[in-house]
């Protein structure tokens, strides 16, 4: 196998620090994805990650596992992987799988699990003013609870991609502020990343949507045992590193009321959404 | 049942317990992943499930948080106690040796 290692890039995700070898033509288009996490020198405890190619057939090496595919597969994986295992280092965090936005009258949480619209909801809020935070991982202080702008690009894929167009030609509705991260359209989903990105701050709603096509809207509020139960199972650790998270998750259902939403009609879910965050953009004090 | 009213139920160690500021209790089983939520009643119960109280005890101590005007009777109080702690069991949430 022959190693085109034409450069190399080092990256900082959560407390992990990266260092990948490779190809150019992959190395140019992982480091556009995370060039928010690129870093300049390489840390002493970097994880190495090697990327060599053998003709058309591209070879992903970690630590961990070897993976292999054709140039723009392995940059995915490769983009994936470093999150994922980023996530799992952190032992001191707290991540939700979830979006995550915010307008003048506070933020909203977006749990789901994958395929429930979270990207769609997020991206129409967007449209209608609300600022991201993240359209996949939810980075939650556990000290103050404030979720935190976690700069990961969007995977967008071509049904919501149309749904977002569409929704910005109605009234009040714009295109939100995104870059294109790859142009050329090579890879299996679009990419995107804001151009801007929420201030810290705690939540004042906790959501758990389900896109049902046809569905009428339906909002229910949640116990917050309720809350708790289902916060547990969108964690993104280890399961034997989920309990030192159940404190941060029961000071955070304590304090911010939480929501099971169906819906299918965005425009009527943005309206409701809006409304119950003005009635609640004060969150309760901590008793 | 005899010899339930005799064990003292103890639950398991591994087991996580967050209290709830609206009073409700949440409860972990690392081994299943499972959560289970518990209203005032079964908190106090589970509680007790500290390998200190008998049957006996648990149904003294909750009888002793109603006031005196509930009508809630003492044979009822002991129904649910053995129902909940039945619960417990078949959930391998206790480490006692009773068998109901």
């Amino acid at each position: 196998m022959s190693v085109l290692a034409g450069r190399r890039e080092n990256f900082q995700i959560l407390h992990s620090s990266f260092s990948i070898e490779g190809p150019v033509e992959c190395l140019a288009l992982l480091e556009k994805l995370l060039h928010p996490f690129w870093i300049v020198s390489r840390r002493a405890e970097s994880f190495e990650v090697f990327i060599n190619r053998e003709r058309e057939t591209y070879y992903l090496q970690t630590p961990t596992l070897c993976h292999s595919g054709s140039c723009t597969e392995i940059v995915q994986f490769c983009e994936w992987w470093l999150f994922a295992e980023a996530v799992a280092a952190d032992t001191d965090g707290c991540q939700l799988h979830g979006g995550a936005v915010a307008n003048e009258h506070g933020a909203i949480l977006l749990l789901a699990p994958s395929g429930h619209g979270k990207t769609t909801l997020t991206l129409a809020l967007m449209a209608r003013g609300f600022t991201p935070f993240t359209d996949d991982i939810i980075l939650l202080d556990p000290h103050t609870l404030t979720v935190q702008p976690f700069p990961r690009c969007f995977h967008v894929d071509a049904g919501t991609t149309q749904v977002i167009q569409q929704l910005s030609f109605k009234e009040g509705y714009h295109r939100p502020s995104l870059e294109c991260l790859e142009v050329e359209n090579t890879l299996a989903e679009a990419l995107y990343r804001p151009l801007q990105w929420g201030t810290p701050q705690i939540p004042s709603l906790i959501l758990f949507p389900e896109y049902r096509p046809g569905a009428a809207l339906h909002l229910e509020r949640l116990r917050p045992a309720q809350a708790w139960m289902l916060l547990i199972n969108n964690l993104m650790v280890l399961p034997a590193n989920a309990p030192s998270r159940f404190g941060t998750l029961r000071a955070l259902v304590d304090r911010v009321q939480a929501y099971q939403m169906v819906h299918s009609d965005l425009d009527k879910t943005i309206t409701a959404l809006e409304r119950l965050l003005e009635g609640t953009s004060t969150p309760k004090e901590e008793s | 049942m005899t010899s339930a009213l005799s064990a003292h139920p103890t639950a398991r160690s591994d087991v996580f317990t967050e209290y709830l500021a609206d009073g409700s209790v949440v409860i972990f089983d690392p081994l299943t992943s499972v959560v289970h939520e518990l209203n005032a009643t079964g908190a106090f119960v589970w509680d007790c499930c500290d390998g200190s109280y008998d049957f006996q005890k648990i149904v003294a101590a909750l009888e002793e948080c109603f006031d005196a005007s509930s009508e809630i009777s003492t044979a009822t109080l002991r129904e649910d106690v053995t129902y909940f702690l039945q619960v417990l069991l078949e959930k391998n949430l206790l480490i006692s040796s009773l068998s109901l």
